[in-house]
């Protein structure tokens, strides 16, 4: 509690962060910590700083993808994390295949977190928000709906499925 | 599926000649056409000498296309291959992630979940058992993307993301088997070892099927690197990505699985229609040759072929139809396989001069019969329109 409360008091650039928590790699549990700083796992607060210091990196500081290595896919706006079905999809995304050079890195708790600043940077969860794991499931997003919605860049006039199509295909499962 | 004429090529049974003595000059070969190709500038892969040690002709040189390098995105040859088969080092790859670099004495296989008996299993545990062998092509979701108006987001596949192998190993149901799975179960997730573990639902129907299998064998040779080495799943008519790669785990499920792989991407999202996942891809077919874009000679009968395949059911039929004209039977090639794709064949009288669209129609077992026209959809996944091949006869 009181190294917290130390960390906290500092104002730590992005890269000195990084390198905090690099340092701090071989201590799991140390890492947590760090990463709940400004907040108890799941919080916004906390995955703005798991963001900095993990993700800012290729999708940029401003979620626009525009990070140091050229183009990388945006974290906001319709068509990026609001077309996930739930936030349980998202967090699995992220835990498994996610920071791309280092995936599965992050902890559980990180994953949440990160989660939830995802969320709150696209106006679905409130700044002061938390997110639980119990939650996830439960937690629908826009990409939930059944019904494609528009797009830009697709055909103006309507399409049907035709028969013979893939797309007329029998579905057996999800 | 031999090139024809590999013996008057010069072959010599019993006789070994190195890859050496091909490069001075096609030494105790005969043939002009044979020495002349040997002393061609021979491309800095390797590729177009016969494999080392072996007596085979000199084939064209096979090359794939490279989209993206990291991760791989390399398109087959599809317009040069004459066989079934597409040759290992030029089989498609569409890669989520990197490579992983796998030990096989060190990679197990653990199938768990809802089962009795949750198990994990050596490469020669999976070896000693029974094992199937299946001549299967694997297709990527959005292979044709490259045909859709507007364009679609993705990677922009001609008709090369598409290869057929021999694929041997042990069929899926097998293993559920041995494990004991539920009855209840729904889904079988199964994942890869890759960076991001790309993972998707398999539904019970399709685990089950005795034709979906744990693959060891590509061709007869362990697998490439790039395509699943040491094992991969084969998930027969379906779009690629459920034939999960680097397969390290597989898990019963019995309520329905929610991820990525299944509901965020490989969907088809057509504005103002459902939503549905990419299962298997349909009725289709190509003109090979001759390319799109290229000249013929005027006066001479023409060769038209290519190749057909269908998700839902076995290839019965093939047509073709010169300027609009009536749809004319092409000739399907022995064999006529379930899972591969067909050979097909069609002599067209001497055309005229001038510009002619050929185009090709599918029909499967099943009645089902290529479109016309298919909905334009988000990602560009499972586009089987009816293709057109316009060429210059002079």
């Amino acid at each position: 509690m009181k190294s917290r409360r130390i960390i906290r008091g500092l104002v730590l650039p992005a890269a000195l962060a990084t390198a905090i928590t690099g340092a701090m790699a071989g201590a799991r549990l140390a890492v947590g910590a760090f990463a709940t700083q400004d907040g108890p796992p799941g919080s916004v607060a906390a995955g703005a700083s798991v963001y900095a210091a993990t993700c800012a990196e290729c999708h940029g500081d401003r979620l626009d993808g525009a990070g140091r290595f050229g183009r990388f896919p945006p974290l906001v706006g319709r068509h990026t994390v609001p077309d996930y079905p739930n936030a349980r999809v998202l967090y699995e995304y992220i835990r498994r295949a996610m920071p791309y050079n280092r995936p599965g890195s992050l902890s559980d708790e990180e994953a949440l977190s990160v989660t939830a600043y995802l969320l709150n940077q696209n106006g679905l969860l409130p700044d002061d928000g938390t997110l639980a794991f119990e939650e996830l499931d439960g937690f629908a997003l826009p990409g939930a709906d059944p019904i494609a919605p528009p797009l830009p860049g697709a055909p103006e006039e309507p399409q049907t499925v035709t028969p013979g199509s893939s797309q007329a295909g029998p579905a057996s499962g999800p | 599926m031999s090139a024809p004429g590999g013996d008057a090529a010069g072959r010599r049974p019993g006789r070994r000649i190195g890859r050496r003595a091909l490069l001075a000059g096609g030494i105790g070969l005969g043939g002009a056409g044979l020495v002349a190709r040997a002393a061609a500038p021979v491309p800095a892969s390797g590729q177009g000498q016969p494999p080392a040690g072996t007596e085979s002709a000199p084939t064209q040189a096979l090359q794939r296309r490279v989209y993206n390098t990291t991760p791989l995105l390399a398109g087959a040859p599809v317009n040069e291959l004459e066989g079934i088969i597409t040759p290992n080092r030029v089989h498609f790859v569409r890669n989520h992630f990197n490579v992983p670099q796998i030990d096989a004495a060190t990679w197990t296989l653990t199938v768990t979940g809802a089962v009795r008996t949750p198990r994990t299993f050596t490469l020669d545990e999976l070896k000693a058992l029974p094992s199937r062998s299946l001549i299967c092509y694997i297709e990527c979701s959005g292979n044709g993307r490259r045909f859709y108006r507007p364009q679609a987001s993705g990677t922009q596949w001609g008709n090369d993301a598409i290869s057929v192998a021999e694929w041997t190993g042990v069929p899926l149901r097998d293993l559920l088997d041995l494990v004991g799975l539920s009855e209840q179960a729904v889904d079988i997730v199964a994942e890869g070892a890759d960076a991001g573990r790309v993972y998707r639902a398999i539904p019970r129907v399709k685990a089950l099927d005795p034709d979906t299998l744990v693959a060891y064998l590509q061709n007869g040779e362990a697998l490439t690197r790039e395509n699943g080495y040491p094992v991969r799943l084969v998930v027969p008519g379906w779009g690629g990505i459920s034939s999960i790669k680097w397969l390290v785990r597989l898990e019963a499920h019995e309520t329905p699985f929610l991820g990525y792989y299944n509901h965020r991407t490989y969907v088809y999202e057509t504005p103002g229609l459902p939503k549905t996942p990419v299962q298997a891809l349909g009725v289709k077919s190509f003109i090979a040759r001759p390319a799109d874009g290229s000249t013929v000679p005027a006066g001479r009968p023409l060769v038209v072929q290519g190749y057909a395949w269908s998700g839902w059911a076995q290839i019965r039929r093939v047509e073709v139809s010169a300027n609009g004209g009536p749809w004319q039977e092409a000739q399907l090639l022995e064999p006529v396989l379930r899972w591969a794709w067909v050979r097909w064949r069609l002599e067209l009288p001497a055309p005229a001069a001038g510009t002619l669209a050929l185009r090709s129609r599918a029909t499967d077992a099943g009645g089902n019969v290529q479109p016309e026209t298919v909905a334009w959809n988000r990602y560009g996944y499972g586009n089987n329109a009816i293709q057109t091949v316009t060429v210059q006869v002079s």
